[in-house]
């Protein structure tokens, strides 16, 4: 995943509001956050990630955008349920193709 | 989906899948036409069904094959609502149905509707004096067009037959176009016949209809001697699923006009206690701040005197609700009110969700259907006491849950919406609570005149701190679409409460070896398709999918479904950057299987990429 995530991580900011710093690189807890967006990368970091967006929500700096990084539509939903109702999130396929599909003919979804 | 979908509404997006795969087949087999309607009382989640719906459609599911070609019209009744239901698709898929996949009929001149799009359109835009025509009723020629919208209908019906779909959301009313306009217009582009402008329409051969009750729906489309498939939600289940609030509490007090202010000042002050409630909430868990809002219905004929007792009440009640934070949604004027002098500002119903900062919304009445506002936590009606089909509209509007979930272990408050209703009284009360439940088809708990009950003071407070210590478990709500989901369901769950660190990796790793093994076991025969395969001459005559499938398939494990695929792909991608050598040999039969589909279709239609895992995992 690192080579494409270099790739995008600018498209990421930009659908975020490019707001703020951008998230280049990929932490080792496998997640990150800035105060206008978060990336969870790895679904075993998901604990921990929650637990942050709350802090930085109930300190009123709520990111406009998560993305969570998964092929799953299970996790992806068990991610949703998991972080604070009402901040948008986006479910990000990890090869970021479906994503970023401008043409829709042709089949890819 | 961003959502787990609730039990009810997985089960009728099975069934409306189901459904509409039929239709297709005996559309393709005869021609017969049909009408698949999905029929649900009040927030029900009839969009996001339809939503989940779409996307069974366009990506397929484990049971099904996707169609990336199909052409979708979706019919609304104003433009307002289009706006709201493009909004409310794209909040809930949480991306999968992109916003570049959505298109106006109105900004589209062309033959026909292309494949892969979601077209919006509201029924005003069909009407006879509408720019979307090419020739005018009068027969001239419309300049800024060169297809009007009837014939990309009508080319688009005629050329791509079973992969045009109709959706017709007959559900929420919009306010415009009057009953029979509407009628005539859907009811053109369903059944086919005369045009508003001349000419003849041709049926659609597919249609989805949503709406709230069976009888709407069937009444829509009795007409057209369709095969009927009706979807229907249960009212019991929607009730279950913490959409709608659990209670609407009902206060009156059977007296005239010197009850008034002071029912509405102990509205306020609910609604002040409301607020408070949802402060702690977020302060709690961190979930979006609700700001609740409070609706006063006015008389039809209301004096500016009057509104000004009203407005003053209110600000004294509480100073913060003054100002900006006051608004009215009256069908007249569409602008400022000048209220002696304060100006009220307008907000047009269905923008009322969306604007945090106002707090009290007047209104005359409901007006339509299809917006909802379940921020308002507190009504105060003066409407007349014959006037209970109005109040009841304008509840309904009310009942669903802000965050769409019921919100445990804290305050019930967050979970009731309140109305009061000064002047009443209980056989004019019922009678506002029977229209709610037959006309509105609201199934929620209705109050009357709740009384609190309070702890018993004599009993010690430490017996309830102790039952707040009880620990409480969740009913697992969701079905499994696949054991793969299940699986990775559980992973999330273990790691999240320490059990097994770095649970979801390890699943995944867990279903690559399986998989691998399995590849492994059957090595020789797998290889010895595989250079069989890629030796033949691509055509599908030479092949005979019956010998060569069922082997090619055999070693992936069969309870394994879609997650499998993703667990493969993460691993032929994963591989290369893990530093291990990459395994040509699983890429390869990966990339066979491609071939293998692609050439069992008798069209020889491109694949398309990632469906092929959904069209792999099939096969077995």
């Amino acid at each position: 995943m690192g080579r494409e995530f270099q790739a995008i991580a600018p498209l990421l900011w930009l659908r975020a509001g490019a707001v703020g710093e951008r998230i280049d690189s990929i932490p080792e807890t496998g997640w990150a956050l800035t105060p206008s967006y978060g990336i969870l990368f790895d679904l075993d970091g998901l604990a921990q990630f929650a637990t942050a967006v709350a802090d930085a929500a109930i300190a009123d700096a709520v990111p406009r955008l998560l993305f969570v990084v998964t092929d799953s539509e299970t996790e992806y939903q068990h991610a949703v349920e998991r972080l604070p109702v009402g901040i948008e999130s986006v479910q990000l396929y990890e090869d970021y193709l479906s994503n970023f599909t401008v043409n829709v003919e042709g089949g890819a979804p | 989906m961003k959502f787990t979908l609730e039990d009810y509404q997985q089960r009728a997006v099975d069934q409306l899948l189901t459904g509409l795969a039929r239709a297709r087949r005996d559309y393709v087999e005869d021609g017969e036409r049909t009408a698949v309607g999905l029929t649900a009382p009040t927030g029900a989640g009839k969009t996001v069904i339809a939503t989940a719906v779409l996307e069974g459609l366009y990506f397929g599911t484990s049971t099904r094959e996707p169609n990336p070609g199909l052409t979708v019209l979706w019919l609304t009744d104003d433009r307002a609502l289009n706006a709201q239901t493009i909004g409310k698709i794209l909040q809930s898929s949480g991306g999968r149905i992109d916003a570049n996949r959505i298109r106006f009929l109105a900004d589209t001149d062309a033959r026909t509707l292309e494949p892969g799009y979601i077209y919006f359109v509201h029924i005003q835009a069909l009407q006879k004096n509408s720019t979307l025509h090419a020739v005018r009723v009068d027969g001239t020629k419309n300049d800024r067009r060169t297809f009007g919208a009837w014939d990309m209908i009508a080319n688009t019906a005629k050329d791509r037959g079973m992969d045009f779909l109709v959706v017709w959301d007959e559900a929420h009313r919009g306010s415009g176009s009057t009953d029979t306009d509407r009628k005539t217009i859907a009811g053109t582009i369903v059944n086919g016949g005369e045009r508003n402008i001349g000419g003849q329409q041709p049926a659609a051969p597919v249609v989805l209809g949503i709406s709230a009750t069976p009888d709407r729906f069937l009444a829509a489309m009795s007409a057209s001697g369709r095969t009927m498939r009706t979807v229907d939600v249960p009212p019991g289940d929607v009730r279950e699923s913490g959409l709608l609030k659990d209670r609407i509490l009902i206060k009156h007090i059977a007296e005239a006009q010197s009850a008034d202010n002071t029912m509405l000042a102990l509205a306020v002050a609910d609604l002040k206690g409301s607020d408070e409630a949802w402060k702690a909430h977020h302060a709690a868990t961190a979930d979006r701040i609700v700001e609740p809002l409070m609706i006063v219905q006015v008389e039809p004929k209301v004096t500016t005197a009057r509104l000004s007792e009203i407005l003053t009440t209110i600000e004294s009640a509480w100073p913060e609700l003054s100002d900006y934070a006051v608004a009215h949604a009256f069908g007249d004027p569409h602008g400022p009110l000048q209220v002696g002098d304060r100006s009220v500002r307008y907000i047009p119903p269905e923008a009322i969700a969306g604007d945090d900062r106002a707090r009290v919304v007047l209104f005359k009445s409901a007006l339509t259907t299809g917006w909802d506002c379940p921020r308002a936590e507190v009504l105060v009606s003066f409407q007349g006491k014959d006037s209970y089909t109005e109040i009841a509209q304008l509840i309904g509007r009310l009942v669903r849950t802000p965050l769409a979930q019921r919100m445990d272990g804290g305050d019930d408050r967050l979970n009731e919406v309140v109305a009061y209703l000064p002047g009443f009284r209980t056989e004019h009360v019922s009678s506002v609570v029977r229209s709610l439940t037959e006309d509105e088809t609201v199934q929620v708990e209705v109050l009357i005149e709740p009384v609190y009950c309070e702890r018993n003071p004599s009993v010690p407070p430490v017996l309830f701190e102790r039952l707040d210590t009880l620990p409480s478990y969740m009913r697992a709500k969701t079905a499994f679409s696949t054991r793969t989901a299940q699986l990775m369901r559980l992973a999330a769950a273990l790691n999240e409460h320490g059990l097994v660190p770095g649970a979801s990796a390890k699943a995944r790793q867990w279903m690559v070896n399986q998989i691998r093994a399995a590849d492994d076991m059957r090595r020789d025969e797998i290889d010895a398709k595989v250079s069989d395969n890629l030796a033949r001459p691509r055509r599908s005559a030479t092949w005979t999918p019956t010998t060569s499938a069922p082997s090619g398939s055999s070693p992936t494990a069969p309870q394994l479904g879609t997650g499998t695929i993703s667990a493969t792909a993460a691993w032929t991608r994963s591989t290369p950057g893990s530093g291990s050598p990459p395994s040509p040999r699983l890429v390869s039969r990966t990339s066979s299987k491609r071939s293998l589909s692609s050439r069992s279709t008798p069209g020889d239609r491109p694949t398309p990429g990632p469906s092929l895992g959904c069209r792999a995992a099939s096969e077995t």
